[in-house]
């Protein structure tokens, strides 16, 4: 039972650091705070590691990514809990088919991103199909249908996916606003398919409008939005 | 589906807004087709939206929800490096443990004693501890997991502080898939504190390492 009052002075920093006590900051190689707080990830050291089966991997990965995916999850679903099943559905496909990330395939977020839309927007079709049936549960009580082996993009779309990633802040300012930019008519279409989930029949139907006019807005918009990243990339 | 249906679908696919079995038409002539080139720039473009969204905190309860479910179906027998020293408090009862872990976010109670022999506390990002006790008797079942395996000469030694004292009550190293359980002879009590620290394979006489868990008894999870 051994210790010292130096090693305890570190320690007792270590934990005031941690939240624990005073606030004052850390001190010394105990506290490893800094490090964690901010993780460096090699996501192609995690990919590696998560196709290992190693638990400590989709930890790390569910903590770098959390806030990025339940922000998308809850902008497509609208409430806290839904999004949170998609999150978790989300995380688990990664982890459970992680023979299919591409280790080369750049950011591992943005296979997250990806995964996560799909499984959020796979709910919000399955929660609105069970509304229509008012038949708000599945037999087995799932609410979330889906095919829990869907959702991760081939290798290609996941590198291109990646590319646009790069410069996570300058894609945003340039699709935020290519996005303002859109005719209205074309903007209506592009967000409520990726924000609200809604296939073109359904836009369609909800917009009075055939489903060939919204197959061409959805193709003119999205093309205006490539467009625009493009002009970055050649930019550059 | 021929190329030009696949076209006209091109741009909704990419923003998922194709129905399953239009997606698993594309998908497979996709597989065996190099004619669609601005697939992947479309794919790209909308997976971008994503990051309009505005950033959320989930709940604290859906990392450890996350580990849980992800947890592999056959767990190894536990696996001890080093010894197992002896540690009895004086007067401890078993308590609740509300995890605040160094680098983890604060923490949450899945499940809290009273006279309940189980306690799960959590970090929001997964990695998990887990203690199983009496009220107020030794051994206390720790099980560690997210926590990733540390390589030849390093393992994880686990400590209870109070009043500024560290003493170890254990080595022990999480196996390939993170995860290692095993028994220590000492109680918790509401104002003790539960660390994990990362060392040298044989232990250390006092905390070296980075801190990588730390659990406190009762008290806030803040």
């Amino acid at each position: 039972m051994d210790h010292s009052e130096s090693s305890v002075s570190a320690a007792t920093s270590a934990l005031s650091g941690a939240g624990i006590g005073d606030p004052s900051p850390p001190a010394g190689r105990v506290t490893g705070e800094g490090e964690a707080a901010s993780p460096a990830i090699d996501d192609r050291e995690l990919a590696r590691r998560l196709q290992q089966r190693d638990a400590s991997a989709l930890a790390s990965l569910y903590r770098a990514y959390r806030r990025r995916a339940f922000g998308l999850a809850y902008r497509v679903l609208g409430d806290a809990p839904a999004a949170e099943d998609a999150v978790h559905a989300a995380f688990l496909a990664l982890w459970e088919r992680a023979d299919r990330i591409d280790p080369d395939g750049g950011k591992l977020g943005a296979l997250v991103l990806t995964v996560v839309h799909r499984r959020a927007v796979d709910l919000a079709r399955s929660r609105a199909r069970s509304q229509q049936r008012e038949a708000p549960r599945s037999a087995d009580g799932d609410d979330l249908d889906v095919d829990p082996s869907t959702g991760i993009p081939d290798e290609r779309a996941q590198q291109a996916f990646a590319r646009v990633l790069d410069d996570e802040e300058a894609t945003r300012r340039r699709l935020s606003a290519a996005l303002a930019r859109l005719p209205e008519a074309q903007r209506a279409v592009v967000e409520l398919a990726y924000f609200e989930g809604l296939t073109h029949r359904a836009i369609a139907e909800r917009l009075g409008l055939p489903d060939g006019t919204v197959k061409s807005r959805l193709r003119l918009g999205l093309g205006h939005l490539r467009d625009a990243l493009k002009t970055r990339e050649e930019g550059a | 589906m021929n190329c030009d249906a696949v076209d006209e679908l091109l741009a909704a696919y990419a923003l998922d807004a194709v129905d399953d079995d239009e997606r698993a038409a594309i998908e497979a002539h996709l597989a065996t087709c190099d004619r669609h080139e601005d697939m992947g720039e479309l794919l790209a473009t909308a997976g971008g939206l994503a990051l309009l969204a505005e950033d959320r905190e989930p709940s604290l309860g859906l990392g450890p929800r996350l580990l849980a479910s992800a947890q592999p179906d056959e767990t190894r027998a536990p696996r001890r490096s080093g010894r197992v020293l002896p540690f009895r408090w004086l007067g401890a009862a078993a308590a609740a443990v509300v995890l605040v872990a160094a680098g983890f976010g604060a923490g949450a109670v899945l499940s809290r004693g009273g006279n309940e022999s189980l306690v799960q506390v959590v970090s929001t990002d997964g990695a998990l501890v887990r203690a199983e006790a009496t009220p107020g008797e030794a051994p206390v079942k720790v099980t560690l997991s997210g926590l990733r395996r540390r390589p030849e000469g390093e393992g994880y030694q686990v400590w209870v502080v109070r009043d500024d004292a560290w003493v170890s009550v254990g080595i022990c190293n999480t196996n390939e898939n993170g995860w290692w359980q095993g028994d220590f002879d000492f109680a918790l009590d509401d104002e003790d504190l539960l660390a994990v620290t990362v060392e040298p394979s044989g232990g250390s006489t006092r905390p070296s390492g980075e801190v990588v868990l730390i659990a406190s008894g009762g008290g806030s999870a803040d």
